[in-house]
């Protein structure tokens, strides 16, 4: 692979999460775990079990977060991407929370405003146990593309005959 | 006929649950009952696994206590090679279990039950909650969630990363704390003893408003149980334990934890995937007992550091010495969190935990089963592992902390209920007051997925013909 000039690009916090034992809820986690293996510059990631409190500040660092979940949504094998903005409301934050609220909690503590994407992954089976269904695993290579596509870096990542492919892959199987 | 009145689930505290209240005809409060409406089928998954691997599974069990299961976990490994574990070993685990209370202690405090104890039970619930904190008091934020952090890096410095970390291991832990991480937390020490100490200060100045609390929220006399050392102080990591009596006398003590099951009795409710473990000369469902920061303090003669003895002299004027009120959780928790900081100000610099080459006994399986015992922010946590000749594992049993309050949580939603409920309309603060009672205990009820189940507050009332005749939703 080709280095990607790190002086062109802002820097882009991608963070996968879930819990790996069990089953497809870990999807987000192994995406991420494969984006790291790109050795980005602009990029860190992280993969983690929830989403807790003190990655605001991991988030306020950034220009960019990326953050990748899996859901559970049937038999559609749609992976979503989704332009997020910080809560509006005042959910209780927990033990573990979600994007929105994160992304909230960012701007109180720290006054951060990144730019921030949701992609989710659908799921059929969230039992214990280690390992995604072939359905999640469909839809794990399908994030990985609109990852790329986001992070711009499909050329790089996937050389330039695989990213005209993956764009057509992605107008299918992306919203 | 009874009503039931359904909160569910209950906010803000980790995992799903959900609180029934029982009404009599007159529509006074009968009963109350928390449930956990999340399975826990690790016991059964971790079957057939290597002995070796269990420290990383059941790490993974949970996203808030991880290294409290990788913690008893590796023990009950150790049990099984039947090893010493290096001084360095046991001194790395010690210091990895005081940053994992520190930085679950933080959140409790400061993120999940600070806008009650700011604002007050009654006070707008737009603004009690964790932004109205960051507005209010950003401070007091801010160094929450730098405390909370400081926990956290530790165990990433030591483990790798923040959660999961496959460190500690039957025999010891797989690497040493380096020179560069030592520094950084040496660095951070001033800013979270400051951090403490305001925080304690805070809190007491907020005591006196919060006495109907005190005396409402789960404040009933029960066993208490914890570690000790081998002096009667407080401890987290060995030790023996002991179980004292509401007004602190002792009734066992010097327990060994491979014995807990003669002690320690597992009741199942059908209502609940909780179990609900008891104190077994006492029985079922009366041998009710508490753990965690309440029950450590009340088990333990001192904290043994000298500012954290200071506050526990102050604490136990409060109180009293045996202390029954629930809302002193809040209280106990960062009395730990001032022992944990000066532990760690005291033995970072302790040179058996550089060596490397001395972190990890080795051995086969000398024995067939083990239990491991460890305190975890919310109190005691078994692992019990059976397992065969190759160490494959044949049976597996975890008393977890939560499950231990669970009897002692009933008790205190129903209490809090009697107090405060009159009929079928729950105002909003009386809802708070249910979930603040509980969550004093904050229990940990993870292993859930994220990605199903998150629901918003439900709120049902039930009439005696089975009709819902009212239903409250919170966002």
């Amino acid at each position: 692979m080709n280095a990607v000039p790190a002086s062109e690009k802002e820097s882009i916090l991608v963070i996968g999460y879930g819990n790996t034992l069990r089953g497809d809820d870990a999807v987000g986690r192994k995406a991420a775990e494969i984006v790291a293996g790109w050795n980005l510059p602009h990029v860190r990631v992280l993969s983690v079990h929830q989403l807790t409190p003190e990655l605001a500040q991991d988030i306020s660092a950034c220009d960019q977060v990326l953050f990748v979940d899996a859901r559970a949504g049937g038999m559609t094998d749609t992976v979503a991407r989704l332009s997020i903005e910080a809560s509006e409301s005042v959910a209780a934050l927990e033990h573990s929370t979600s994007p929105r609220t994160l992304l909230a909690f960012s701007r109180a503590l720290f006054g951060a405003r990144p730019d921030a994407q949701w992609v989710t992954v659908p799921g059929i089976n969230f039992e214990l146990g280690e390992g995604l269904s072939a359905h999640a695993e469909r839809g794990m290579r399908s994030a990985i593309r609109a990852i790329a596509r986001l992070l711009d870096v499909e050329q790089f990542v996937f050389g330039p005959r695989s990213a005209g492919m993956a764009e057509a892959a992605n107008n299918r199987g992306v919203r | 006929m009874t009503q039931r009145i359904l909160i569910d689930p209950v906010s803000r505290i980790e995992g799903h649950a959900k609180i029934s209240i029982y009404l009599d005809d007159d529509g006074q409060v009968e009963d109350a009952r928390f449930h956990v409406t999340e399975f826990r089928g690790f016991e059964r998954f971790c079957v057939g696994r290597p002995l070796w691997e269990m420290a990383g599974i059941t790490a993974r069990v949970c996203g808030i206590c991880p290294v409290s299961h990788l913690i008893a976990s590796a023990k009950a490994g150790d049990k099984i090679l039947a090893v010493q574990v290096p001084p360095g070993g046991e001194k790395l685990r010690r210091l990895m279990n005081l940053s994992q209370i520190i930085q679950s202690h933080a959140l409790s405090f400061f993120h999940l039950s600070a806008p009650d104890l700011l604002f007050g039970m009654e006070s707008d619930p737009t603004k009690r909650n964790v932004f109205g904190l960051i507005a209010a008091e950003p401070e007091l934020a801010r160094g929450g969630i730098r405390l909370r952090q400081f926990g956290q890096e530790i165990i990433a410095a030591l483990g790798g990363q923040k959660i999961h970390p496959a460190w500690s291991v039957p025999g010891g832990v797989r690497a040493p704390l380096l020179d560069e991480d030592r520094a950084k937390i040496r660095a951070w020490l001033p800013e979270v003893a400051k951090t403490i100490a305001s925080a304690l200060e805070r809190f007491k100045g907020l005591l006196d408003d919060f006495e109907e609390e005190v005396s409402m929220f789960g404040n009933f006399p029960t066993l208490h149980f914890g570690l000790v050392t081998k002096e009667g102080n407080w401890e987290h990591y060995d030790g023996h334990l002991r179980f004292v009596d509401g007004n602190g006398n002792i009734i066992a003590d010097k327990l060994d934890p491979s014995d807990y099951q003669e002690y320690i009795g597992e009741a199942v409710q059908p209502s609940s995937f909780l179990k609900s473990p008891y104190y077994r000369p006492i029985g079922y469902p009366d041998g009710v007992y508490r753990v965690g920061p309440l029950a450590r303090l009340n088990v333990c003669e001192r904290m043994g550091t000298p500012l954290a003895d200071r506050e526990l002299m102050e604490y136990r004027q409060r109180g009293g010495r045996t202390v029954n009120a629930s809302f002193f959780y809040h209280y106990a928790r960062l009395i730990e969190i001032q022992a944990a900081i000066e532990t760690i100000d005291q033995t970072l610099d302790d040179p058996d935990m550089r060596n490397d080459h001395l972190l990890r006994a080795t051995a086969g399986v000398n024995a067939l089963q083990g239990v491991g015992v460890g305190e975890a922010p919310r109190g005691t946590l078994f692992h019990h592992y059976q397992v065969d000749k190759d160490g494959l594992i044949e049976k597996v049993n975890l008393v977890i902390a939560t499950g231990q309050n669970n009897l002692a949580m009933n008790r205190s939603v129903a209490q809090i209920a009697k107090h405060y409920i009159r009929g079928r309309d729950i105002p909003e603060g009386t809802l708070n007051r249910l979930e603040a009672g509980i969550r004093a205990f904050d229990p940990c009820l993870s292993c859930s997925t994220h990605a199903v189940g998150m629901m918003p507050l439900h709120l049902e009332v039930v009439g005696s013909n089975g009709v819902v005749v009212n239903e409250v939703w919170r966002d």
